[in-house]
């Protein structure tokens, strides 16, 4: 596992030098990362489609321009996804000043998942309607303040360790735990206060 | 994989359209160093504002507060080096902020900063009170910060209370050692009568120029007998303590 990391971030350190050398080989840096982080900043953000692909185009110029910053010491991955968090979140934040409103919410199947984790153990969604919780989740996911939302996607949907999460998120792995656990308890409230039992379902 | 190809072609067009170039990395050094050398310097500032309470609470006149006829909690409150408290409360907070700016910088919990840089913050600070750096800087604080008089309990308001018995200000004219006019800091003249005065340290004299406090008692305007006479910076105390109780 540790020596897949190690080749992993070797990998990615040669895509990065060879992209510093020429621009044209950044390109195996999008296509390596764009599903991931379109996933992640659609989770975030829920930006329109068309907003999704300018976002995810500044997104990659950003980690363009700034790809001399990147340090060795960090995954690619943890660094390329905090340029994607803090795009996504300024783009959460653009569009509650001016829209005061946010597009429907859009979760995939993913979303199940998480519901599955924040459940007790010996319950699981499978006796459910899985479109029905679908929404639900998502429609409290969308309620979370962005910080719950962010640690809960990066644990629960990115599969993130709490290591990448303190990368990503630039806070201590202490504080990414505690927010972890905030944010459960949150999903947990909202999700009974909309009539879900996470503990029964 | 239509979209994957749209995305990374858009994207590298727009890098070739608008001229975007990787920052160079010597401007990320630079901002590195440029951070990292700011916490140094608030964190040194930290040390200074430390040693400095230091020198306050254990220099602190307390035999003066007696005079000034203060309760308990004023005189507690005189005790506290309100000002540079505040100082380091402030230069620790920037302290934290650039460290958190750091690259590293987030991975420490608040907890874990706040208990290394009190460390620093004590051992460099001894040392500073040790080498006297903080008799410097109170000397320089209270010439060039108005506010710093105001508030330091060693501060020339607090000896500048002639109706309790407190004068401070610079000899003006040395006639002998029994009278001397002074000025005060709001630059009034004051006759001073020293005859049979106290001087503390014991071998202390002082001339025309220098800055002194007195103890003593107001007798008419802009008239004072003195009872005892200090410098205006007082000498380490341990030593005085030495010398008015030879062995």
């Amino acid at each position: 596992m540790a020596e897949d990391k190690l080749t992993a971030a070797k990998a990615d350190a040669a895509l990065v030098q060879r992209a510093l050398e020429s621009s044209d080989e950044f390109g195996r840096i999008i296509e390596k990362y764009q599903e991931p982080l379109r996933r992640y900043v659609r989770r975030i953000a829920r930006p329109s489609p068309d907003d999704l692909d300018i976002l995810l185009q500044d997104v990659f110029i950003k980690a363009y321009e700034n790809l001399n910053d990147f340090d060795t010491s960090l995954p690619f991955s943890s660094w390329i996804y905090r340029i994607a968090h803090n795009e996504a979140i300024d783009h959460l934040r653009r569009k509650r000043r001016y829209a005061g409103s946010l597009d429907e919410p859009a979760y995939d199947d993913d979303t199940v998942a998480l519901a599955d984790t924040l459940a007790s153990d010996d319950d699981t969604l499978a006796d459910v309607d899985r479109e029905y919780v679908k929404k639900c989740i998502a429609a409290v996911l969308d309620e979370l303040e962005p910080k719950y939302r962010s640690v809960l996607v990066l644990k629960f949907l990115e599969d993130k360790d709490y290591g990448a999460i303190s990368d990503i998120l630039r806070k201590p792995p202490g504080t990414v735990a505690t927010l972890i656990h905030r944010a459960k308890k949150e999903f947990r409230r909202l999700a009974e206060e909309k009539g879900m039992h996470l503990g029964t379902i | 994989m239509t979209k994957t190809m749209t995305l990374e072609k858009r994207v590298l067009e727009r890098i070739k359209a608008q001229g975007v170039k990787p920052t160079p990395k010597g401007f990320f050094k630079a901002r590195d160093t440029m951070l990292w050398f700011l916490v140094g310097v608030f964190l040194a500032a930290l040390s200074i504002g430390t040693s400095m309470i230091i020198f306050m609470v254990r220099s602190a006149d307390r035999g003066v507060y007696a005079r000034l006829g203060l309760s308990f909690s004023q005189k507690l409150l005189y005790s506290i080096p309100l000002f540079w408290i505040a100082a380091t409360v402030v230069v620790g907070i920037i302290a934290y902020v650039n460290f958190r700016r750091t690259r590293t910088g987030y991975r420490l919990d608040t907890r874990q900063i706040v208990i290394a840089a009190a460390i620093v913050a004590a051992a460099f600070g001894s040392i500073a009170y040790a080498f006297n750096i903080s008799r410097y800087v109170d000397k320089a604080a209270s010439e060039n910060i108005p506010l710093y008089n105001a508030v330091s309990p060693l501060n020339t308001t607090r000896w500048f209370d002639p109706e309790h018995g407190l004068l401070s200000g610079s000899v003006k004219v040395k006639n002998s050692n029994a009278s001397f006019t002074l000025r005060d800091e709001d630059f009034e003249l004051w006759t001073v009568k020293a005859e049979g005065a106290a001087f503390l340290p014991a071998a202390f004299r002082f001339e025309s120029g220098d800055r002194i406090k007195i103890i003593g008692k107001k007798t008419g305007d802009f008239q004072f007998q003195a009872i005892e006479i200090r410098p205006w910076e007082m000498p380490e105390a341990r030593p005085q303590k030495q010398e008015a109780n030879p062995d």
